[in-house]
């Protein structure tokens, strides 16, 4: 992000508002965040619920097999559960795996799988019907939990998630390089990305925006190559006796990423940019770059 | 560009194109095709709500009475628990920014838990600089007034180290967890924008479970301001704030 800009939006006043804003709007978006809970009953053996989204967090509570619970929120692979004394804790995702399994039909996977697997590996549809005949209980609220598919948010699923967002360092040439980009996935090989780039402590400072295509080899395994090709524009800050400059430019990058967590991943690539315009030299130039890419 | 690289980008130029090419419509994830995408959001579930008798011929001419269900097709709606991945909030402190003194700093952060563990966050924030030694001592002013703000921004990944409790009372016990990590960024200073790369942490003491207050301490490291100093200079920040998950 061209960081004048930046500058402009920081002026202590518009920032100073900004900041009163946010902090006047925290109960509204804190009031916005509800949704209804979902009562659900424990299908595993038993659920231990912590104090806080986390392992090292302490067990306060056990609900036994066949106890209801509402789940309320979700944090990462955690899930706030509320027993029917009102006693919230939270409970992890795999130690809910059976729970979730009567609810959804799915069961959650630490893999990343593609839709092709997921499609194989998903149960009969007699399992997904019988998420409409949870037993009803003084919490089940008919016509919310009957009849609805739960989405356990598991991650990272090829059908689930839509979007990559990603931040990365590198170099070029002499200077050092920032970069940020957001992703959307069109299929499990192709997607669109959006980059804002910055290049700084060189001979000349410069922000590029860049629209590319990626085609990534094989997805579905941990460690997976990809080829982006696209276009974009820098604009060349003044330096010295050169005159401020804005180019248009080609680009085509070579990488491979690795899958380092469900939703944490590892991305390196190389770039070449090719200049169709401007004034001055160098027209090509040649970037790497390392950065962590994440799913949501 | 070397040649090497030209055979390696048309090589996946090549590769791009036969991937396009065996592209499956039905499951090409764009949002108005998602709906012929079986399963993706509605699961049809047949549902036999009674039956009614139908009178039909045989081959022979006889007319037995049998049984056709009649069957209604019912939308099975997703659910979707309330996620809370992301945090958002203000900040203030102080940075104290090596030879220009130390000036009061606020802006806001987003972040984004990516797990129980680890969280990449964006800062964006304001501060200022004074005069250096150099010009207080010579009384000459080396960069003009106007570019002393200072505006800076943060990518950076974060490990939740140590989780834990503190209590307040006999009674009550809020969750907290220390941080570390570092992040890059750049800074805009006297004119010029420059890459910093910091090294920081903090701590999170959750109030309830959607509200946080925070304390954080930053090392920026940038390149020295100054002409003719080739170092890098440490700048330290630290400041407080609260931020909700939503």
């Amino acid at each position: 992000m061209p960081i004048e800009r930046l500058h402009r939006l920081a002026q202590p006043t518009s920032l100073a508002t900004g900041i009163l804003c946010a902090a006047l709007c925290l109960p509204g978006i804190a009031a916005a965040r509800g949704a209804i809970p979902v009562a659900v009953e424990v299908a595993d053996a038993y659920l231990e619920l912590h104090t806080g989204p986390g392992r090292g967090y302490p067990v306060t509570r056990v609900i036994p097999r066949g106890d209801h619970v509402e789940v309320l929120k979700r944090r990462t692979d955690w899930y706030l559960l509320r027993d029917d004394r009102g006693h919230e804790g939270w409970a992890k995702r795999k130690a809910m795996a059976l729970t979730l399994l009567a609810l959804s039909g799915e069961k959650p996977d630490d893999g990343f799988r593609t839709a092709e697997q997921r499609a194989a590996a998903s149960p009969e549809p007699a399992a997904v019907a019988s998420a409409s005949e949870t037993p009803s209980s003084p919490m089940a609220r008919p016509g919310k939990v009957a009849g609805n598919v739960f989405n356990d948010g598991s991650y990272p699923d090829a059908e689930n998630h839509h979007w990559e967002a990603g931040a990365g360092a590198g170099r070029r040439g002499g200077s050092k390089v920032l970069r940020a980009t957001l992703s959307y996935l069109l299929d499990e090989n192709l997607s669109v990305d959006v980059t804002l780039s910055q290049v700084l402590d060189g001979p000349r400072n410069e922000d590029l925006v860049l629209f590319g295509l990626t085609h990534t080899f094989h997805p579905e395994h941990r460690i997976a190559p990809f080829v982006t090709i696209g276009l974009g524009a820098s604009r060349l800050h003044q330096a010295g006796t050169l005159p401020a400059d804005t180019r248009e430019m080609g680009y085509a990058a070579a990488g491979f990423r690795v899958l380092l967590q469900q939703r944490l991943m590892f991305r390196a690539d190389y770039r070449s940019f090719t200049a169709f315009s401007g004034r001055g030299n160098p027209k090509e130039t040649n970037e790497w770059n390392v950065g962590f890419v994440f799913l949501f | 560009m070397e040649r090497w690289l030209r055979v390696l980008i048309l090589s996946g130029v090549c590769a791009l194109s036969t991937g396009c090419a065996s592209l499956n419509l039905p499951s090409f994830h764009l949002p108005f095709l998602r709906d012929k995408v079986a399963g993706a959001e509605t699961v049809p579930v047949e549902e036999t709500e009674g039956a009614a008798p139908v009178a039909a011929s045989g081959p022979l001419g006889e007319s037995p009475s049998i049984v056709a269900p009649v069957v209604s097709r019912r939308q099975v709606r997703q659910v979707k628990i309330d996620a809370e991945d992301f945090e958002i909030g203000p900040y203030m402190g102080v940075l104290s920014l090596e030879e220009f003194g130390i000036h009061p700093s606020y802006g806001v952060r987003l972040s984004y838990h990516i797990s129980e563990d680890l969280f990449a966050e964006v800062d964006v924030g304001r501060s200022k600089g004074g005069l250096a030694s150099y010009e207080r001592l010579t009384g000459t002013n080396f960069f003009p007034d106007s570019g002393r703000q200072i505006t800076y921004y943060d990518l950076g990944a974060y490990y939740n180290l140590l989780p834990g409790e503190v209590f307040l009372g006999k009674g009550r016990a809020l969750n907290t967890a220390l941080y570390v990590g570092g992040s890059v960024g750049a800074m805009r200073f006297v004119g010029d924008n420059r890459f910093t790369a910091a090294l920081g942490g903090g701590y999170r003491v959750m109030v309830n479970d959607w509200l946080s207050m925070r304390i954080d301490l930053r090392d920026r490291l940038m390149r020295s301001p100054l002409p003719g100093l080739g170092r890098a200079s440490h700048n330290l920040e630290s400041y407080l704030g609260f931020t909700v998950f939503f």
